[in-house]
């Protein structure tokens, strides 16, 4: 039954997604279409960071650091090479490669939560003094060279595969940047309802029960942790085409950013975070230009209202308004059925260290 | 198979699981003492002892969420002193611990996949059956009619249900049972009696229980534990009339 109204939804939300891309370049003005597709670009990240968080239980606060890399790893890629499409390869290749590092030591390592967030954080700001410190004619890969601060202003442009002579305007980016949303939105939906999604959330729910079942959970984790960073860097290369790589994609503000994306949208959801990140984005935009309040302040205030009064975030409160509405008692999972309650991290039992409960008890009745 | 009471007068005839001189310290308490212990392939175990006795800790050692300070556990004759959990739990020892382990935001339903799916993956066996197999551990368990609820909304003892479900549905060649009646109403109990006698003989049981009651339905050998060694070891009546189980349990003084 609610399986049905399941499919019925994505296939409307498909509907509207199609007609809305197809859409929007003969109505928006270029300038704004190029907005729109830094959005999308950053809804993608948002996506990646939903995976990771939402569904793996991985609160990864460095995922600022996948975006970057796959900027740059593309900038520096196409400049040499000349055409882009073995840069694209590559630019997802590399942050899922450098995620599968860092995850083997953070996992095989039996991380903790706050110390895994710690970790991504400072390698995102290292990231950060790295490539800033890059300027000069010392630091240049190949061809290109990294530019210090001011990142590399001539990234090229995607062109088409293997045709170095049809660079793509940015109309066709934004179809790019668009399906490729809608691909990774339905792809991530299908990788949820694999055997590996479901386990991969049964780890987030209890990491120990599943490792009592036999379940390697490093592997699920290091898993959802690569698949992540290469969807961050396909965000990189978007993000890229629309604007240029710079340092500042390694700042804190991207990785603080994503975090209220996925927070507002909806922890445990995939749809959520890509609203919250659009949303969230036109909101800020519209306030620089009315120039009335400092952006960010409503941006930390939007944040703690959500995380105050809606701690589940929009999309779920969308969702349980919308069946109140239809009939009482009958929930229509949008997404994969997942009850997102409190962050996942926090959720988590803490690990056992000694056992309190245990000790005292044969100090009683042993009299020792 | 075999039948219990007959082999487990000499456990030496290839145990199942056995530890020898067992040791679990943390800092300067030493919780397990010394525990050698064993059980036939087929065994019905109860392991009783008072609160602190070391029971859940003995546990977890086997599951290899402790790993001992000193001393030997084989499984299969293999030593398992010390492997991660997960290499334990694929060799084949199940654990439905103390406080209920679950995942509360899935249904009863994913629970018993992921129990199923591991241990058809494990055996080789082909994806597609594992649906089929999960229609019929929830029939048999009788919790067909809570596949679809979400487990963190049931009651305590559906949840324990649930639980032991997806424990019985890995088909472990050892479960291990931590306190499986706590909690549970008079039928409840009694269902869960009936359901572990069925176990019996299919696979080996070690079950911790305060609940007297219980164990006399179930039981034929109980091991005591106190204060981290076995006090003693024998069929359940004597047990239950020995003067220091009582002692040790009721309080009355102290037992060294």
């Amino acid at each position: 039954m609610t399986r049905r109204a399941s499919m019925a939804a994505s296939l409307v939300g498909f509907g509207v997604s199609v007609a809305a891309i197809f859409l929007l370049p003969s109505v928006l003005e270029l300038f704004t279409l190029i907005n729109a597709t830094i959005y999308v670009s950053m809804a993608i990240l948002a996506l990646s960071l939903a995976l990771i968080w939402g569904y793996g239980g991985i609160l990864c606060f460095g995922q600022a650091a996948f975006f970057g890399l796959g900027g740059y790893t593309y900038a520096v890629a196409a400049i040499n090479f000349g055409d882009s499409t073995w840069a694209v390869v590559l630019a997802m290749v590399v942050p899922a490669l450098f995620a599968a590092l860092l995850g083997y030591f953070m996992f095989w390592g039996r991380i903790g939560d706050v110390y895994l967030g710690v970790i991504t954080l400072t390698m995102t700001l290292i990231f950060f003094k790295l490539f800033n410190a890059t300027a000069g004619d010392a630091y240049k890969i190949g061809k290109a060279a990294l530019g210090g601060f001011n990142g590399i202003p001539s990234t090229p442009p995607l062109n088409l595969p293997w045709d170095v002579g049809s660079p793509l305007a940015p109309e066709d980016i934004w179809y790019i940047a668009a399906s490729l949303l809608v691909l990774l939105y339905f792809g991530s939906r299908w990788l949820l309802r694999t055997s590996f999604g479901r386990v991969v959330v049964s780890i987030r729910e209890n990491e120990r029960r599943s490792e009592l079942l036999g379940y390697d959970v490093r592997r699920y984790k290091l898993g959802i942790f690569t698949i992540g960073g290469a969807m961050a860097g396909i965000s990189g290369i978007l993000f890229a085409n629309c604007v240029f790589v710079s340092p500042t994609m390694f700042s804190l503000f991207y990785s603080a950013q994503v975090i209220i994306w996925v927070t507002v949208g909806g922890i445990g959801t995939l749809l959520g975070p890509i609203i919250g990140a659009i949303a969230l984005q036109m909101i800020v935009a519209k306030l620089g230009t009315l120039e009335v309040i400092d952006p960010n302040v409503v941006l930390g205030s939007i944040l703690l209202l959500f995380v105050l009064l809606v701690p589940k975030g929009l999309l779920p409160l969308m969702q349980s308004g919308f069946d109140r509405l239809r009939r009482p008692k009958a929930p229509v999972p949008v997404e994969p059925a997942i009850r997102p309650t409190a962050t996942p991290a926090a959720r988590r039992p803490e690990p056992v260290s000694a056992p309190v409960g245990s000790a005292p008890a044969t100090n009683t009745l042993g009299g020792s | 198979m075999n039948a219990p009471a007959a082999t487990t007068r000499t456990t030496r005839v290839e145990p199942i699981i056995e530890t020898r001189g067992l040791v679990m310290r943390f800092g300067g308490v030493e919780v397990l003492r010394g525990i050698d212990f064993g059980i036939a392939p087929g065994e019905l175990r109860c392991l009783v002892g008072p609160n602190g006795a070391g029971k859940s800790t003995f546990f977890k050692c086997l599951t290899g969420q402790y790993h001992p300070s000193g001393g030997e556990i084989r499984f299969k004759d293999k030593a398992i002193g010390g492997l991660p959990s997960v290499e334990i739990a694929r060799r084949g020892i199940g654990i439905k611990t103390q406080v209920p382990s679950l995942y509360d935001g899935l249904s009863a339903r994913e629970h018993i996949w992921l129990a199923v799916k591991r241990r058809i993956a494990n055996t080789g066996g082909l994806l597609k059956e594992v649906p089929i197999a999960v229609d019929e551990v929830m029939e048999s368990m009788g919790i067909a009619h809570l596949a679809d609820r979400t487990v963190g909304q049931l009651a305590h003892g559906q949840r324990q249900m649930v639980e032991l479900s997806m424990v019985i549905g890995a088909q472990p060649d050892l479960i291990l049972l931590d306190e499986p009646a706590a909690g549970m109403t008079h039928d409840e109990v009694e269902r869960l009696a009936a359901l572990v006698m069925r176990l019996r003989g299919t696979c080996s049981l070690i079950v911790v229980e305060h609940d007297m009651q219980f164990i006399r339905m179930i039981a034929r050998q109980v091991t005591v534990l106190h204060q981290g060694q076995v006090l003693m070891e024998d069929d359940v009546e004597t047990v239950l009339r020995d003067r220091r189980v009582r002692d040790v349990y009721l309080g009355k003084r102290e037992v060294v």
